[in-house]
């Protein structure tokens, strides 16, 4: 199948000819006997919002400072814009990054902080002060130029942080929990305002975060990682909709998981029997053979009441309603399909909640399409 | 009705335990310094407006009843004078300065780099290398500045294991020598200087390091661009801390130092102890107490309006 020259503009890891932007070739790191980062490869490319996730002590963190060049990688290569950069040391490399402590300098005026790097390269005062203020206005700080860190707010800080990595415009930015250190209503708005400044200024961003729907809103791609791994790297509709590991599908979101045995294959779907007794049919990327145990995930919202309810229905399934949470826009429901199986329902609350049907001990019949169901890998 | 009255009374005894509390936190300090600093001044003050008397003790009192209940006070200022105006007064204090600034700057030298090792050290190694800088404490200052004796003469430890060596052929003279107080000083106020660095380096984000070198910046820049101004602070304080006490040192001058090393606290000694001239030595001690004092409160004064100005 042909990409359209704009699709693979947007989506440039669609087009086998494109060179990545920046190449991680078998990288390990060891402290000590623990691997933090465990034979990771990964291509990033030009313009990107890439973002590394996973929960805290998954290496996410090492691998992006060995970008920065503040680790070094125990073996493997790092190659930015084609170049080795693996034994290049931090000062020397084309790369800023955005600490997740912001690391402003407390001595200094959010100016000069944003002046420090420019002053490194030696550039001309006059250039300096351009680039400064250019970079002030870019965040809307310039009436804070003359403060101290410690007179500013989390959000202040975080812009100062921003506007100093920005200010020596690095081909490749590292963001470390950008916005971990901001309320949740500040994230909001600083996520959109990260992503509209990316589309501005057109770098790479790599982003380090432990939250997924900062990823999720964020990214072009993500790579999911545990253990010092990474398990699939995708864009976050096919991580959201086709995961391929239990980790990255319990990871992102709420999903429902049955274990089951495949008994017959239709072409990119698979028929599984469960031990519910039910036979689900599921969309399989990598088709299993006919006898393999295996666990398949849908998500929450994906089910739906069912009308015509089959006792030999594919994808149907049935239960007793057990928990209810109301959560304005949404309610989910903790239906109990059989013995120790509870199955997770989001349904958007069309009806005001008191008008609602369903209700404690209820019980009640769902149904998913086939395409919404996906076989786990694993 | 009942309740409400309890709960009255539960009201005004907090408050009347908050009050009590807030007396006790600031009068206590007060108390503190009114017994332990403000008393003692005012006694020695006194006694450097005396004069000597052959009595005990042995100076004059600045008042007395003259008949008819007229008080009379006498004040003497010749100390004073004689203490500003001597040329031996005033070049035991230049000396005293001069000898305090270099062991201060010796002190920084060696020091920061120590203190500086340790903050940076694994938590183990910390420990350790803290308990070294420690440990000479345990044992007397006195016993110390001797063994530097044994040390420093000329057929001391130093010497013989430089001729064992080959190094020079007869022994050196540091012993009694401006050198051999400048040795000793620097060897007992390091720990002074050590341990408010630590302090401070210790509490700095490593991070900023990192941050510096990120932006360009070579690991020696970003030393003298981020470590030295943020640990300012910490070589204050550990400069204070050395300097103020060197300046009046008189142990280590008389004991190491010979007839050259002229320092004030020596002469305050001999005029206290040796020539019995309470007076004298009272107004030398203020003299080194103003002589202290008003550059460091005008400093602070400075620092203070400096602050102010950047908010």
């Amino acid at each position: 199948m042909a990409l359209s020259p704009d699709r693979r503009k947007l989506e440039p890891w669609q087009d086998p000819k494109a060179p990545p932007y920046v190449r991680i070739d078998h990288v390990t790191k060891q402290f000590g006997d623990v691997y933090a980062v465990d034979d990771v490869s990964l291509d990033i490319f030009q313009g990107e919002f890439f973002s590394l996730l996973g929960s805290s002590g998954c290496g996410k963190s090492t691998l992006l400072r060995m970008l920065a060049g503040l680790e070094r990688p125990t073996s493997g290569r790092i190659f930015i814009d084609g170049t080795d950069v693996t034994d290049i040391p931090a000062y020397s490399r084309p790369v800023n990054m955005m600490f997740q402590s912001y690391a402003l300098f407390p001595h200094m005026t959010v100016e000069q902080n944003v002046e420090f790097g420019l002053k490194q390269d030696r550039m001309p005062r006059q250039e300096r002060a351009e680039r400064v203020g250019e970079m002030l206005a870019l965040l809307q700080i310039s009436e804070l130029r003359k403060r101290k860190p410690d007179q500013l707010s989390g959000g202040q800080r975080q812009r100062a942080a921003l506007a100093r990595t920005l200010a020596k415009h690095p081909k490749l930015l590292l963001l470390d929990e950008p916005l971990g250190a901001l309320d949740k209503r500040l994230r909001e708005s600083a996520q959109f305002e990260l992503v509209n400044l990316q589309e501005r200024i057109g770098i790479t961003f790599v982003t380090v975060t432990h939250d997924q729907e900062e990823a999720m809103t964020m990214s072009t791609r993500i790579a999911v990682m545990n253990a010092g791994q990474i398990l699939q790297v995708d864009t976050p509709t096919a991580i959201y909709e086709y995961p391929e590991y239990r980790f990255v599908a319990e990871f992102i979101g709420s999903v429902n998981l049955f274990e089951g045995k495949v008994v017959e294959a239709q072409g990119d779907h698979v028929l599984v029997e469960s031990p519910l007794g039910r036979l689900l049919r599921m969309r399989d990327l990598h088709p299993h053979a006919i006898g393999t145990p295996v666990t398949v995930a849908i998500r929450p919202e994906k089910l739906r009441l069912c009308q015509d309810y089959r006792e030999d229905g594919i994808n149907q399934i049935k239960g007793v309603v057990e928990d209810i949470a109301y959560l304005g826009d949404v309610s989910i429901y903790r239906v109990r399909v059989g013995p120790g199986t509870l199955v997770e329902m989001t349904l958007t609350n069309v009806q005001p909640r008191t008008e609602q049907a369903l209700t404690w001990e209820q019980e009640v019949a769902m149904e998913w399409s086939t395409t919404s169901g996906v076989v786990l890998t694993e | 009705m009942k309740k409400t009255l309890a709960n009255l009374q539960a009201l005004l005894h907090g408050q009347d335990e908050r009050r009590l509390s807030r007396w006790t936190n600031i009068g206590v300090p007060y108390l503190w310094l009114s017994l332990f600093f403000l008393l003692p001044f005012v006694i020695v003050l006194q006694i450097s407006l005396a004069e000597t008397a052959l009595a005990q003790p042995p100076y004059t009192l600045l008042w007395e009843w003259a008949e008819e209940g007229v008080l009379q006070i006498r004040l003497n200022l010749e100390n004073f004078v004689l203490v500003l105006g001597d040329e031996l007064y005033r070049a035991a204090f230049l000396n005293s300065l001069w000898v305090a600034l270099v062991c201060t700057l010796l002190c920084l030298l060696i020091g920061y780099p120590m203190a500086y090792a340790i903050a940076t050290a694994s938590e183990r190694a910390r420990v350790l290398l803290l308990m070294l800088v420690i440990l000479p404490f345990w044992t007397s200052f006195l016993i110390r500045v001797y063994a530097w004796i044994g040390i420093l003469k000329p057929n001391g430890l130093l010497n013989n294991f430089l001729m064992w060596l080959g190094i020079i052929d007869a022994p050196l003279t540091i012993l009694h020598t401006q050198t051999a107080v400048y040795i000793g000083v620097v060897y007992s106020y390091l720990p002074f200087m050590i341990l408010p660095l630590f302090a401070n380096l210790t509490r700095m984000d490593m991070g900023l390091l990192e941050a510096a070198a990120d932006l360009g910046c070579r690991p020696f820049k970003a030393f003298l661009k981020v470590t030295l101004p943020l640990s300012l602070p910490g070589i204050v304080a550990g400069s204070m801390l050395v300097f103020i006490p060197v300046v009046g040192e008189f142990v280590i001058p008389d004991l190491l130092g010979g007839p050259g090393s002229l320092m004030v606290g020596k002469m305050l000694w001999t005029e206290f102890f040796g020539n019995k001239d309470w007076p004298l030595a009272a107004a030398v001690a203020i003299s080194l107490l103003a002589l202290l004092v008003v550059p460091f409160m005008l400093m602070r004064r400075l620092e203070q309006k400096l602050e102010e100005e950047a908010l």
